[in-house]
């Protein structure tokens, strides 16, 4: 990164006085008029200091503003008569007329040895004057990459500067390896920031093998990237590939026993006890990977109570009997559990390459296995694929690193209930990094998520929340976004995110770049389909009756009439 | 010009002067009460400067103030012995002692009149002993209630409310009692202050 500019040269006049120390050790105070309202909450300030021998800027950011001088209320006791009006029949004819208190968090300055903010523990003196950070030093400093560059993902600019002023890339490197959240409440814009994330991932300086999980079915719209010359380069180009829920499938002998235990619900002791002798019973007679769900039934009659079950099967006793039809209902019926068929990783993996598996349609439950196989899948592949253990030419062969978004999150890891994803996902996320699966979550409700999987992803992006629960729950895992960024939380709008941790240099609240491609979330407009019924639908019911009324009536041999 | 009320006679501060009225014995016509009453504004003359004597200006400086107090003077009260003659017969025979019964009135300098216009604020110079005091003209009132710029202007009443005198917030209020005829368009940025002051004086203190 390149080393800002640290002399003492500053071209604008400074904006306030340093006060004095703040409450904690690492705030001071400072007092400004600040006419221009420059001086946001979230604002970057910097004081000068002397550090290793030299002047170096120390930044800060504003973390509260008080107004320590304000017109009397009873100046404002006409709203017709404005306050200055009254000040200036007294005499005071100054435009000066408010002043506040500023605190400001100390950040430190930038050292690129540790790639990372480094407080000098220098308070400003009493009286020093305190500068505004200029747009472009800022843009060298929040971001560890610029914008365009080789794993940046540029998703917004500073939300207290003019739009695009301060442009922020998160470093791709850091959320696909150390996990990513995006936690908002509906309608906060969350998919739309995914959206962008995504679109980031393909762009041609990227070309990340990405997954989606995508249960609303709302991504499709990233398939216009393919056509949209921003993301070629070259003979680069990238791929969207949809899997709707027809195409998923899922060989049966890939379930695990927790799998197939948490499909079939409500099994009593001796049935749990009975499908893990059968399991056990498949595997070792027609091989892992390799039984079908017939020989899955056989294995349970095989391993079931009484031996009058061969010799006439239709006499099974009634475990037996119940764990069959129990299977038969969870995977004979569904279109997804194959005997042979399997989504190769191959098919679902490639760089450059965004598959959007899309599981509108599908039953909780079934989801929470796919996603759970699939998570699993990928990770043992990449594992075997890191130790060598798989060639080019073997099936699971994944020589590259992935990173998978996860739509509902909470449906998949929940807080306070079991689902079979749940161990898939808290793997991946504690041992994913050292084998290159990064995950990325998206939730609408992080009080109903696993805390453990929440604080496992250490690059947060929280949008707005309103809801009470969910808010302590982020200020209980996200250890990065400080009290003074939780509390603006409900103030957020439409757009405006919270980033923070690994992938950007210190907590940023930013503005949401417009989307290159379309935003295929939106909300169905009910006024307007109603209308359009009237105007589209109903005329042509209104022509089909009257054809009807036209024909004669017939009464079939019941007595029935029909047209 | 209006007629001469009285002069000064005494001085407590650089703006907090003390005037006798005219007396019977000096003068024919007695001052107006009008023309002494509480929140009057009155005009204290000046010596000529100096320096201000190349160019005649227009009018002679004055302080320009406002009757904020008054006092009664009667040497005769507490005495109360016998007296040889009545009080008709009293300006034959001692004069001395219906002059010593004085009427004082506590002049606040809000401002001056430099010989060409009015403003408001502390003044430089100070009246001298004997100086006339004149009551304003309704115009001279508005003249010196204007700025440069014609807007409305009350500088002096944050200095008045700084003296913590108990007769101030009255006095303000009479002052913007006043200035309401005076200025109709006003109206409300006077109304403004007037709730003010009277929240301060009057319902905190009772509440």
């Amino acid at each position: 990164m390149e080393r800002p500019e640290t002399n003492n040269q500053n071209p604008e006049s400074p904006i306030g006085t340093v006060k004095g120390p703040g409450e904690a050790l690492h705030e001071f105070t400072f007092i400004a008029p600040d006419p221009e309202r420059q001086l946001k909450n979230g604002e970057f300030v910097y004081y000068t200091a002397p550090v290793d021998g030299g002047e170096r800027r120390i930044l800060g950011r504003i973390t509260a503003r008080a107004a320590v001088k304000l017109f009397p209320d009873t100046f404002m006791a006409d709203p017709t008569v404005p306050p200055q009006t009254v000040a200036a029949m007294l005499g005071y004819e100054s435009e000066a007329t408010e002043l506040f208190e500023l605190t400001v968090t100390v950040l430190g300055y930038y050292d690129e040895r540790l790639n990372d903010f480094t407080n000098p523990r220098v308070p400003p003196q009493g009286g020093a004057p305190i500068f505004i950070a200029e747009d472009e030093w800022l843009t060298a400093l929040l971001s560890r990459v610029r914008r365009g560059e080789l794993g940046s993902a540029h998703i917004g600019d500073l939300l207290s500067r003019d739009p695009g002023a301060v442009p922020v890339a998160l470093d791709v490197r850091d959320f696909t390896g150390t996990h990513l959240a995006i936690i908002a409440s509906t309608g906060s814009g969350k998919s739309y920031l995914a959206g962008v994330l995504l679109e980031e991932l393909m762009m041609p300086y990227n070309r990340a093998a990405a997954l989606v999980i995508d249960p609303h079915g709302e991504y499709d719209t990233l398939q216009q990237t393919q056509n949209l010359p921003q993301f070629r380069d070259g003979s680069y180009g990238p791929k969207v590939r949809i899997l709707r829920p027809d195409d998923l499938r899922v060989r049966i002998s890939s379930l695990t026993l927790p799998d197939l235990r948490y499909l079939l619900t409500n099994l009593s002791e001796k049935m749990h006890y009975q499908l893990g002798r059968a399991f056990r019973y498949a595997q070792r007679t027609w091989g892992e990977d390799k039984y079908t769900l017939e020989q899955l039934y056989m294995a349970v009659r095989e391993v079931g109570d009484g031996a009058q079950a061969e010799e006439n099967p239709n006499d099974v006793d009634p475990t037996t009997g119940a764990l069959i039809w129990r299977l038969g209902a969870a995977l004979g019926g569904s279109g997804i559990f194959h005997d042979f068929e399997n989504i190769e990783l191959d098919e679902l993996f490639q760089p450059g390459m965004c598959t959007l598996v899309q599981l509108n349609e599908v039953e909780q439950r079934q989801q929470q296995v796919i996603v759970a196989t699939l998570l699993r899948r990928v990770y043992q592949a990449r594992i075997d694929t890191q130790r060598g253990k798989l060639q080019r030419e073997d099936r699971n062969h994944l020589p590259f690193p992935v990173f998978c978004l996860l739509e509902e999150a909470h449906n998949f890891a929940p807080a306070n209930a079991d689902a079979v994803s749940s161990d898939a996902l808290k793997t991946i996320l504690s041992e994913g990094r050292k084998f290159g699966v990064g995950v990325g979550l998206i939730s609408q409700r992080p009080g109903r998520l696993d805390s453990d999987v929440l604080s496992q992803c250490m690059t947060q992006c929280i949008m707005r929340i309103t809801n009470p629960i969910d808010q302590n729950r982020i200020a209980e895992s996200v250890e990065s976004v400080g009290r003074d960024m939780l509390k603006e939380l409900p103030a957020l709008s439409k757009g405006q995110v919270i980033v923070s941790g690994a992938s950007v240099n210190t907590p940023l609240m930013l503005r949401v770049r417009t989307r290159r491609t379309e935003h295929g979330g939106q909300d169905i407009d009910a006024p307007d389909e109603w209308r359009k019924w009237f105007e589209n639908e109903q005329p042509a019911r209104a022509a089909d009756n009257a054809l009807l009324l036209e024909k004669e009536l017939e009464r079939d041999e019941d007595g029935m009439l029909w047209a | 010009m209006t007629d001469q009320i009285g002069a000064i006679v005494n001085s407590n501060s650089h703006i907090d002067y003390v005037c006798q009225l005219t007396g019977p014995l000096e003068r024919e016509r007695q001052p107006a009460t009008d023309a002494y009453a509480f929140g009057a504004f009155v005009a204290i003359d000046l010596p000529r400067q100096p320096s201000a004597a190349q160019g005649p200006p227009a009018e002679p400086p004055s302080l320009i103030g406002v009757i904020y107090n008054t006092l009664l003077v009667n040497p005769n009260f507490t005495n109360l012995g016998p007296r040889l003659t009545s009080y008709a017969e009293q300006t034959v025979f001692s004069p001395d002692l219906i002059d010593e019964t004085a009427m004082l009135v506590g002049i606040l300098a809000l401002g001056w009149h430099d010989g060409a216009r009015m403003q408001q604020g502390t003044p430089r110079f100070a009246a001298e002993v004997s100086a006339p005091v004149r009551t304003l003209t309704p115009g001279e009132v508005r003249q010196f209630h204007r700025d440069t710029g014609g807007s409305l202007t009350l500088r002096y009443a944050a200095a008045l409310l700084a003296l913590n005198n108990p007769l101030v917030p009255a006095l303000l209020l009479e002052i913007i009692d006043r200035l309401e005829s005076i200025f109709p368009r006003e109206q409300a940025l006077l109304h403004v202050m007037r709730d003010n002051v009277a929240w301060k004086s009057i319902v905190r203190p009772a509440g």
